[in-house]
């Protein structure tokens, strides 16, 4: 008797123990979730067994669980399936975020944007808010010098207009004359290009379609300002939500970090 | 001499080696053979027959700061220097404080030296925490030194007895302590003394120079992902709800920077905030204590010890030349082994070296009384010497 009871709790806690949960705290790129076909957010908490599914190869969401640490699940380790979509098993694809460390100090500067998956948003159907005249961090693969640079093409008036977007060591700066015509502000979408130059042989590369939205970093504060005065939780978490949110809807796509960055929230 | 006179002095000579031991254990010297000795009966214990049991990982959290940093400007010159942003743990130590009752310790590896704008809210965040630690070091005068922000502190210099980590001072001025010290006070309900020139334990006999037992070891967290290891803004991100049910309920939480504060030790680099830790999980194992188990070891395996060496068999017969490089290997061999049984079973290791010299030179004083002496015997044993030592011919 005393051994049946033991099979059943046995049983029991083995069945109905519950799996490991782990949380989204970073993703990059588009990541759908098969289970609810909508993308995964920030905060959402994933079952071992949910197959997610990446927008491209260079899509990946970063997860924290309270039993195993740190994970990155990246669109490399993905396989194709039957409809060309990259999927993967959230159980087999755990891959350690601190699997290696280094012995030589790093640098505390962030290693940067990547274009491609920076200036794409489904969210905002690729409407992207760039603050006037802030850097913003590229990644250190895409070089910025004279020879090699980051340019938008877009049409206006009948014309093709390109033109350089400026950088500093910081990243690129978006100012008001890059998109500005003699009718005034474009509306329309721009080409983000690259120009690299190879032994002497110059070569430009379509990077991303996107609607600018460029926007004062005073405004943006003013309005950051009302918003936290008009909310109804002191949370700085909930705060920043409604932030994000209301940017999102009236504006465009900006990173988390960009955020924290420019207006420390 | 009869042979019950000779356990008898083997016996009472025992104890002297036992003093000698303790005597040695204690101190801050090591020596190169004890660290191969070490190094090698760790890795055979821990790694070839893991006859070790890992702590459960559900009793910790790894808390990385390496991404979490900001910059002040330097006190007395141009320029910034880089610290962990306190703004972040001034956030985290508010929930931290709002669910304390769940946690049972943590240890915050960040040493607030230097001013920033959040300081009093990071103050604010900490006070009324009961279980935390912060680090606190020796300045050049030897004085411990003042935090810039008013925390619980404790000895973080990891004043090590010799290179790598081999032994970790308990207390390094008899007084304060140091981080595991107060961590083990605090967590297992303990209290270190210091009287008779002695550090005790609950009433009972510590080393203060402990080999430490790295129960958790640098690539299980790292490699083998074996300890949950978060960073603190992925952590922040997530509601204080989950954070506190899931990630602080029941656990020590443990936080440094894990990739740039790195020591060498036995086990190859580890953190430093780790090495702490194993030094805690060291004490809790009950390493630091001498037993009477331990005591009755040692008297037993140095009685037989010293008849071996001491009264030989042929120690009645005269001899011509005194033998002593084969004693010499003989004593070295008993001593390793016996240390490694020491360390497999009490997590103690004896000193080889000294004790080796020590029982060889008593033993050739010994049997200078059996040598046939006569100039040319000299005469031959000075130019042996010389050949042995000085490389002349």
């Amino acid at each position: 008797m005393k051994n049946l009871l033991l099979v059943f709790l046995l049983t029991f806690t083995t069945v109905f123990s519950p799996a490991e949960k782990y949380y989204v705290t970073f993703i990059k790129g588009k990541v759908i979730l098969s289970r609810t076909k909508s993308p995964v957010k920030v905060g959402d908490a994933l079952n071992p067994d949910d197959k997610l599914i990446f927008g491209d190869k260079t899509s990946k969401i970063s997860c924290i669980s309270p039993g195993k640490g740190r994970f990155d699940i990246t669109a490399q380790t993905a396989k194709i399936d039957s409809k060309g979509e990259l999927l993967a098993v959230l159980k087999a694809n755990l891959v350690p975020a601190s699997g290696t460390h280094h012995l030589s100090t790093r640098s505390i500067m962030s290693e940067g944007n990547t274009p491609e998956t920076y200036f794409s948003s489904s969210e905002t159907e690729d409407r992207i808010l760039l603050i006037e005249n802030e850097p913003l961090a590229i990644k250190p693969s895409y070089k910025l010098d004279n020879s090699n640079f980051f340019f938008v093409q877009y049409t206006a008036d009948n014309t093709t207009i390109t033109r350089k977007i400026e950088h500093s060591q910081n990243g690129l700066i978006f100012s008001n004359k890059l998109f500005s015509t003699e009718s005034g502000p474009i509306k329309d979408q721009v080409i983000l290009c690259y120009q690299s130059n190879a032994n002497g042989e110059a070569k430009s590369s379509i990077i991303a379609k996107f609607y600018p939205i460029l926007v004062s970093k005073e405004m943006l504060v003013q309005q950051i300002e009302l918003i936290k005065m008009a909310s109804d939780s002191n949370d700085k978490k909930k705060q920043k939500a409604e932030i994000v949110n209301h940017l999102f809807e009236n504006y465009g796509k900006i990173s988390s970090e960009e955020l924290t960055r420019v207006f420390g929230i | 001499m009869k042979t019950w006179i000779k356990w008898l002095i083997s016996f009472l000579h025992a104890f002297v080696l036992f003093v000698l031991t303790v005597f040695w254990v204690n101190t801050d010297y090591s020596y190169g053979d004890e660290r191969m000795l070490i190094q090698w009966s760790s890795i055979l214990k821990r790694v070839v027959l893991q006859i070790d049991e890992d702590p459960p990982k559900k009793d910790f959290l790894f808390i990385n700061l390496a991404y979490d940093k900001a910059l002040i400007p330097l006190k007395d010159a141009l320029g910034n220097e880089v610290i962990t942003d306190r703004a972040k743990l001034a956030q985290f130590f508010t929930i931290l404080k709002k669910h304390q009752k769940l946690v049972r310790f943590t240890i915050c590896d960040v040493f607030l030296k230097g001013v920033s704008e959040n300081d009093s809210l990071l103050k604010n965040s900490v006070k009324g925490i009961n279980d935390i630690v912060f680090p606190t070091h020796f300045d050049d005068d030897s004085k411990v030194e003042k935090l810039d922000i008013e925390v619980p502190n404790a000895i973080a210099d990891y004043s090590r007895a010799s290179e790598g980590f081999l032994k970790f001072k308990l207390f390094q001025d008899d007084n304060k302590p140091t981080i595991p010290v107060y961590m083990y006070e605090k967590l297992e309900k303990r209290a270190f003394s210091y009287t008779e020139d002695w550090h005790w334990d609950n009433n009972k006999p510590s080393l203060n120079s402990i080999i430490i037992d790295y129960q958790i070891r640098s690539h299980e967290l790292f490699e083998q992902g074996e300890y949950p290891v978060v960073s603190l803004s992925d952590l922040l991100i997530l509601p204080d709800e989950i954070i506190a049910s899931d990630f602080l309920a029941n656990r020590i939480i443990v936080m440094g920077d894990f990739n740039s504060d790195i020591h060498e030790t036995v086990f190859g680099p580890t953190p430093g905030t780790l090495i702490l830790l194993n030094v805690y999980l060291t004490l809790k194992s009950g390493y630091h204590l001498i037993t009477w188990y331990w005591i009755i070891f040692l008297i037993v395996a140095y009685t037989a010890f010293s008849r071996l060496m001491l009264f030989p068999k042929d120690d009645d017969v005269k001899v011509k030349n005194i033998k002593w490089l084969g004693p010499l290997l003989v004593s070295a061999t008993y001593l390793s082994v016996l240390s490694v049984c020491s360390y497999f079973f009490f997590n103690i290791h004896i000193q080889v070296l000294i004790l080796t010299l020590y029982i060889n030179l008593i033993r050739y004083i010994i049997r200078l009384r059996q040598a046939e002496w006569s100039k040319n015997q000299f005469k031959t044993w000075v130019i042996e010497l010389r050949e042995s030592y000085f490389n002349e011919k």
